[in-house]
């Protein structure tokens, strides 16, 4: 049963494009992560969260219905950084920035419009990611001294484990927009801009009374479609 | 179509909900045992360290569940009531693993429970009943009954501390404020002169808090250096100061510090005996002055991680913690043998010596760790929860934690031993009886190991 299923799956999806199809593209980009969270740092004083860098890279599958609307698809891994502060009577304790990747799958619906050889479009849809490894980095303030009883601030950048408390899962809306440029037939280039909004938090939930933080990005991305298939 | 969209959009965005906290304080609404529970328990969540072994997964909400309707039936706070929420609290507190844990509860008026984590641990190991040990927390009087008890009273927890080392062991006057050295020493039946050629004792006690330092050298060039906690920052601050007789005081135990940094370095030194038996740890700034000289590169001996979040186990990674040399680069000859003592009472700093030692153990030195396991309180803390978001608290007039750590450290491998102590390579047993009459096993077994 569950085979016949799976066949009848797999040749769903084989057959859509087949009956529909005006045309594919597929491509590589790669970009700037401009990441923060939605936390509250509570009732404490000299701690915030701010925003931090991070990468982003994929691989777009777009498969247009019409000429001018499609869904996207793909193979993405998101660096999701935040920046940790804290200080205590002015002075830095902890300057902590941490990165989360995520190998993620979005699904989007886009709308296009062209214009000569340039065209522009603006994509919404969501994504699911799995964490895939977890860094930091930043400066902490040990409690050791050196000879001349001065702390030592220590600088450091490092993989860090995934345990227990992380959310292995992702899951946000994102939206886009971009501009293409055909450079020769069947050649685009782009420039994506895109906002992802994740529903999911960081943490998993292990306890009552849980401080969640949610991601929100702003991805901003180069890369090049190359297009085939369809009425073109 | 649209209108579905926009719907589904808020439902998701709506369902990132921010929990906003507030202080433990604010929780105290009446004098009830439920308000008190309520304070302390929130206060624990955000502040409390030892999560990742104390709660990785639900427990400490388990336990909200579990006391909350039980103190809500005590309802106020009462002489009537006390007994009954005291046992609440120790049921709650007696597992924890942070040893530097150290609770104190009032009514406003006077103290009605205390719980001190080592001092429980101490007591269960040596066989008494939870009920025993609650009453100690419960009433002085009680609590002084178990230390005159014949099993905890002459435990090594209770009797083997460096005070008693210089009374029992070297014939030292350590009731009174006191610097000896052997030129000004005239008695040659003191045991002291069995054992050193050359000697250095100190014994101050400033607000209730003494400080008792030995430094020794055997006529085959084995030094001996003990103190009962880490001071020396204090008293090297006390040196610089304006009050005259506390500069006094600094300037001699600088004396004592000075002159160990100069014998461990000199060419024809046979070993080097560090006695941390009931030394408690005291200040970080003295790892640097203490043990500079033990080596002359730097090394990763430790791991450190602070809290970064209120939630209970939003961690920063682990932060190597290095040695700092001598920075004139002065260190004592690798070959020399060490031997460290220890007992169930070397905490905090005492253990972080420990580690040291067993990272230089490591890189090949001859360094043996002797005596018995020591108190697994590795956390350091701080006086003040906001400097790391974390640590010790207070819920006027009924809570104060007045000892909890503030960061969490592991061996440099990322071993953890918090709660459980530090082995020594060697276990020598106590025995206060022949320790009375001057019979110090411990220290006898540290210069045979040596001169073997």
């Amino acid at each position: 049963m569950l085979r016949k299923f799976s066949l009848l799956f797999i040749l769903s999806f084989a057959l859509l494009p087949s009956l529909f199809a005006d045309s594919w593209a597929v491509g590589f980009n790669a970009g700037y992560v401009l990441n923060g969270v939605k936390a509250s740092s509570g009732y404490r004083e000299e701690t915030s969260y701010d925003v931090f860098h991070g990468y982003g890279v994929s691989i777009p599958i777009q498969y247009y219905f019409t000429e001018d609307l499609g869904l996207e698809t793909g193979l993405r891994l998101t660096e999701r950084s935040y920046r940790y502060v804290h200080s205590f009577d002015g002075e830095t304790i902890l300057d902590i920035h941490e990165h989360n990747a995520y190998l993620e799958i979005p699904i989007m619906m886009i709308k296009s419009w062209n214009v000569n050889r340039f065209s522009f479009s603006f994509g919404l849809g969501g994504y699911l990611g799995l964490l895939v490894y977890k860094t930091e980095g930043g400066s902490f303030l040990t409690l050791s001294f050196n000879q001349d009883l001065d702390f030592i601030t220590e600088r450091y950048y490092t993989w860090k484990d995934i345990d227990t408390s992380d959310n292995l899962f992702e899951a946000g809306l994102s939206v886009k927009l971009s501009s293409t440029f055909e450079i020769v037939e069947d050649i685009d280039i782009f420039f994506e801009t895109r906002g992802d909004f994740s529903f999911t938090p960081i943490e998993r939930e292990y306890q009552e009374n849980q401080s969640f933080r949610y991601n929100l990005s702003a991805v901003f991305s180069l890369g090049v479609l190359y297009s085939f298939g369809g009425n073109q | 179509m649209k209108k579905a969209l926009i719907v589904i959009f808020c439902i998701l965005l709506s369902s990132c909900e921010i929990q906003e906290r507030i202080p433990p304080e604010e929780y105290i609404v009446d004098n009830t045992w439920s308000s008190v529970f309520d304070a302390y328990w929130h206060g624990m969540n955000d502040n409390y360290v030892f999560w990742s072994l104390d709660s990785p997964n639900r427990e400490w909400d388990e336990i909200y569940d579990k006391y909350s309707p039980l103190f809500a039936e005590l309802g106020e706070i009462s002489e009537e009531t006390r007994e009954k929420g005291a046992r609440y609290f120790y049921n709650i507190m007696k597992d924890l693993n942070d040893m530097h844990y150290m609770f104190y509860l009032s009514n406003g008026n006077y103290l009605i429970f205390w719980f001190y984590a080592i001092t429980n641990r101490n007591l269960m190991e040596l066989g008494y009943s939870e009920d025993e040990i609650l009453k100690g927390f419960l009433y002085f009087d009680e609590f002084e009954k178990l230390s005159e008890d014949n099993n905890y009273g002459t435990s090594e927890m209770e009797r083997e501390h460096i005070g008693n080392i210089m009374y029992f062991t070297f014939d030292l006057p350590v009731f009174e404020n006191f610097v000896e050295t052997s030129s000004d020493n005239n008695s040659t039946d003191k045991k002291i002169n069995e054992y050193f050629d050359d000697y250095m004792a100190f014994s101050h006690t400033i607000e209730g808090q003494s400080t008792f330092a030995l430094l020794g050298k055997t006529s085959d060039k084995i030094v001996y250096f003990g103190f009962n906690s880490f001071i020396f920052s204090d008293y090297y601050e006390y040196a610089q100061g304006q009050d005259e007789e506390l500069k006094l005081w600094g300037e001699e135990l600088m004396e004592i510090l000075n002159k160990f940094n100069e014998w461990i370095v000199e060419d024809d030194i046979k070993g080097l005996i560090i006695d941390l038996r009931g030394n408690t740890g005291g200040l970080n700034s003295d790892i640097p002055l203490l043990w500079g000289r033990l080596s002359d590169e730097s090394f990763v001996y430790m791991q450190e991680r602070s809290k970064m979040g209120d939630s209970r186990l939003d961690y920063t990674s682990w932060i190597p913690i290095r040695f700092q040399p001598d920075e004139n680069g002065l260190a004592m000859n690798k070959d020399v043998p060490i031997v460290v003592l220890t007992n169930r009472n070397s905490a905090s700093n005492a253990e972080v010596t420990v580690m040291i030692m067993k990272a230089l153990q490591e890189k090949g030195r001859n360094i043996t760790i002797m005596g018995n396991t020591t108190a697994g309180a590795n956390g350091y803390f701080i006086d003040n929860n906001d400097v790391y978001n974390s640590g010790l608290f207070t819920v006027e007039p009924y809570i104060e934690i007045y000892r909890t750590s503030t960061l969490q450290h592991v061996y440099k491998d990322g071993t953890m031993y918090e709660g459980i102590g530090i082995s020594p390579d060697i276990e020598v047993p106590f025995n206060w009886e022949d320790f009375q009459k001057g019979e110090d096993a411990r220290l006898e077994a540290a210069f045979n190991h040596i001169r073997i």
